[in-house]
C-alpha cells in the first residue's frame, strides 16, 4: 500500500509542478503580461491596461493571483483568447477531439504493428526478413514525422492524386473523415510503429537469451510456444511504458503533420498560438498536454500493477 | 545391455570471431538409475556436454559426435522429435531457480506445462497433477503454492519448484547443471538430499553437473573430471576424487578448503587457443619434454580412464 501510495504522491506533485510552471511562465515573459495576453498588434489606452490589469488580477499579490488560478483551474476556466475572442477551454475542447481521434489510432495500430515487427525482428535477429524489418524501422523512426507528412502527400496525393490534400473533410461523412485522414494517421502510425518495434526488438533479443526461455524450451516447449507462450508477454513490458511516453511525443509530432495537412486539430490551434503569440491560449494547451500526458504515464503504471506480479507484490 | 546415454566422441565448437572449441572428442556413459558427476571448474566445458545433451544449445554451435538416449541418436533428431525428448525423456534442472521461472507466470501454471505441452492434458487435470507433485515434494500448502508467482517464494521453494516441473513426466534421464552454485552451506546441503532422495525413490538416472567436489562425491557413483574442454580423469567417484591419479584432479582435491586450500599455479587455458600437447602442462609440476608436444590419450589405469603419459 505505501508503494501505491508513493506513487500516487509522485503523480500529484508532477501535477502540481506543471500547475506551478504554467503559472509562472507568462509572469516570467519579458515584456508586459498585459500586453502578451492581448497582443501586440492592438493599441490601447493606459486606461484600459489597468482595467485589463486588474480583471485578469495582476495588481494583486502573487499567492493571491495564484490561489483565484487554482480556483479557475477547478472550474475547468483556462483563461479567455482576446486573438479569438473565446474561452480557451472551449477552443481546446473543440479542437481536442480531432487530435485524439488520429493520435488514438496512431498510438494503438502503431503499438500492435511495432510489438509484432519487432517480435518477427527480434526472435532470429540473424535471418534477412529480420534484418530488412529492423532497417525499415530503423529508417521511418529517423525521419521526422513532418518530413515523412510531406513525401507522402507529395506522392499519394500531388502525384497519383489518390488522397485529398487538406482538411478533416469535405462533407461531414464518415467516408469522407476516413479518405481525409488515412494518409496523417498512417503517417503517425508508421512513426509509433517503428519506435515500437526496435524497443521491442531489443526487448525480445534479450528476454529468449534469459534462462526462463532456455528452461521453457528443456521442459519440452516448441521454438513457437516459447516465443507465444513466454517470451512475448515478458518482452512487452517496456511497450506500455513506451506508450505512455510516446502520448506526449505523438502528440508534438502531430503538431507538424497536422500543419503539413491542414488538420484543424490541437497541432494547429497550438500552431497559430505561437505565430500570434497568444499566451492564454499556450498556456492552456501546454497544461492539458502536460496532465494528458501525466496520467498516460498514471494509466501505464496501472496495467503494471495489472501484467506484472512483481511490481504488484511491491505495491502491496 | 545397452546404457541409458552414451556419449560419444561429442565435439562442441561455438562459432564466431574466433572458433571456441569448448568440448573435444568428450566419451562418456550412463546407465539406468546411475548418478554420474561431470566436474571441472567454469570454463572447462561440463555445462556445454550437458546442454548438447538436452539439444539446447545455440543455433551458433557445430556439435560432432553421437549423443545415444535409448538408443537413439539425439544428434540425428529432427527439433520436433527433440522436443518430444525434452521434458519427457531428459528433465534438466538448472543453477539460478528463480531465473529459470517466468516471474509473469504462476508456479502452478509452470509445473503444469509439460503435462500440457506432452500428454495435450487440459488445465484442471494437470494443475491436479502439478499440486500433488508439488505435494509430494513437502510442499505443506500446495494448492496456495501454485497461486503464487516466482517472485513471492523464497530461492529455496523455486528450487524444489523446478525440481517438481523438470520431474512431472518422470523422465528416465535428469541433468542437473550446477544445481549448488551460489548457495550456502545448509542450502547445498538441502538440495544435494533433495536431489539423493528423488533419484534414489524413482531410480532416475542423474547427470550432475558441478564445481562443487564435495557434492559430487555425496550423490554421484561416477565421476569424470574436465579440464579445457577434455575429460582428463574418469572412473568410480570415490577412487578418482578420494585417491586422484591426474595431475589436474590432484590440484583440484588439494584446493578445497578442508584439504589445505593449495591452489593450482596459473590459470585456465583460453578455449579458443589451447596449449599444444597435454592441454594441463603449462600448470603441470611432473610436465616433461614430450608432454609440451604430445597430446596424450586416455589410458586404462585399473578402474579408470585418465589422459596422462606420466601416471599409469
Amino acid at each position: 500500500m505505501t508503494g501505491l501510495l508513493a506513487k500516487g504522491i509522485r503523480y500529484a506533485v508532477s501535477l502540481l509542478v506543471v500547475v506551478v510552471l504554467t503559472f509562472a511562465l507568462p509572469r516570467a515573459m519579458p515584456g508586459d503580461p498585459v500586453m502578451n495576453i492581448i497582443g501586440e498588434d492592438v493599441s490601447v489606452s493606459p486606461a484600459t491596461l489597468d482595467a485589463i490589469r486588474a480583471e485578469i488580477g495582476l495588481d494583486r499579490p502573487v499567492t493571491e493571483q495564484f490561489a483565484s488560478y487554482l480556483w479557475s483551474l477547478l472550474h475547468l476556466d483556462l483563461g479567455y483568447s482576446y486573438h479569438l475572442s473565446a474561452p480557451v477551454f472551449d477552443l481546446l475542447v473543440a479542437r481536442m477531439g480531432w487530435t485524439l481521434l488520429f493520435t488514438g489510432i496512431a498510438i494503438v495500430v502503431g503499438a500492435a504493428i511495432g510489438i509484432l515487427a519487432g517480435t518477427v525482428a527480434g526472435w532470429r535477429p540473424e535471418t534477412k526478413r529480420s534484418r530488412a524489418v529492423t532497417l525499415a524501422a530503423l529508417a521511418v523512426s529517423c525521419t521526422p514525422p513532418y518530413f515523412l507528412a510531406l513525401l507522402f502527400l507529395s506522392f499519394f496525393s500531388f502525384r497519383l492524386g489518390l488522397f485529398p490534400f487538406k482538411g478533416l473533410y469535405d462533407e461531414a461523412t464518415f467516408g469522407s473523415v476516413v479518405h481525409h485522414l488515412f494518409l496523417p494517421v498512417l503517417v503517425l502510425t508508421l512513426f509509433a510503429a517503428a519506435r515500437n518495434t526496435l524497443i521491442m526488438r531489443g526487448s525480445v533479443v534479450q528476454e529468449k537469451g534469459s534462462l526462463y526461455a532456455l528452461y521453457a524450451r528443456a521442459r519440452g516447449l516448441s521454438d513457437r510456444a516459447v516465443l507465444f507462450g513466454h517470451v512475448l508477454k515478458n518482452a512487452s513490458l517496456p511497450i506500455v511504458t513506451l506508450i505512455a511516453l510516446d502520448f506526449g511525443f505523438i502528440f508534438s509530432g502531430a503538431l507538424f503533420v497536422e500543419i503539413v495537412f491542414s488538420l484543424n486539430g490541437m497541432g494547429t490551434l497550438i500552431y497559430d498560438a505561437v505565430l500570434g503569440r497568444d499566451y492564454p491560449l499556450l498556456q492552456g494547451a501546454f497544461l492539458v498536454i502536460a496532465v494528458m500526458v501525466v496520467c498516460a504515464n498514471l494509466a501505464a503504471d496501472l496495467v503494471y500493477l495489472l501484467v506484472d506480479p512483481r511490481i504488484r507484490r511491491q505495491g502491496q | 545391455m545397452s546404457p541409458l546415454l552414451d556419449i560419444r566422441s561429442l565435439s562442441v565448437t561455438f562459432r564466431g570471431e574466433q572458433a571456441v572449441r569448448a568440448v573435444e572428442d568428450v566419451s562418456f556413459s550412463l546407465a539406468e538409475g546411475e548418478v554420474a558427476a561431470l566436474v571441472g571448474e567454469s570454463g572447462c566445458g561440463k555445462s556445454v556436454v550437458a546442454h548438447a545433451v538436452a539439444g539446447l544449445l545455440p543455433p551458433g554451435a557445430a556439435v560432432s559426435g553421437a549423443v545415444l538416449f535409448q538408443g537413439r541418436d539425439l544428434l540425428a533428431l529432427a527439433e520436433r522429435e527433440m522436443e518430444a525428448v525434452r521434458g519427457a525423456g531428459i528433465g534438466v534442472v538448472f543453477q539460478n531457480p528463480s531465473l529459470a521461472l517466468n516471474p509473469l507466470h504462476t508456479v502452478g501454471r509452470q509445473v503444469a506445462e509439460p503435462l500440457r505441452v506432452h500428454r495435450g492434458e487440459k488445465k484442471e487435470q494437470a494443475f491436479a497433477a502439478a499440486c500433488r507433485a508439488l505435494a509430494a515434494l513437502g510442499f505443506a500448502d500446495a494448492p496456495g503454492l501454485m497461486r503464487l508467482y516466482p517472485s513471492q517464494c523464497s530461492g529455496g521453494m523455486n528450487q524444489r519448484v523446478v525440481t517438481a516441473a523438470s520431474t512431472i513426466l518422470d523422465p528416465p534421464l535428469l541433468i542437473a547443471d550446477e544445481p549448488t552454485k551460489g548457495l550456502d552451506r545448509d542450502r547445498v546441503a538441502d538440495v544435494a538430499g533433495e536431489l539423493g532422495r528423488l533419484v534414489a525413490e524413482r531410480g532416475t538416472a542423474l547427470l550432475l553437473i558441478t564445481h562443487d567436489i564435495p557434492v559430487a562425491l555425496a550423490l554421484a557413483d561416477r565421476v569424470a573430471v574436465m579440464y579445457a574442454g577434455e575429460i582428463v580423469e574418469t572412473g568410480p567417484a570415490r577412487e578418482v576424487l578420494g585417491d586422484p591419479a591426474h595431475p589436474y584432479t590432484r590440484g583440484l582435491v588439494a584446493s578445497l578448503p578442508e584439504n589445505g586450500f593449495v591452489p593450482i599455479p596459473g590459470a585456465s587455458p583460453s578455449p579458443v587457443d589451447p596449449p599444444a600437447g597435454c592441454r594441463f602442462h603449462p600448470r603441470c609440476s611432473f610436465c616433461v619434454d614430450r608432454c609440451r608436444t604430445e597430446r596424450p590419450a586416455l589410458a586404462a589405469a585399473g578402474r579408470r580412464l585418465v589422459r596422462c603419459r606420466r601416471c599409469p
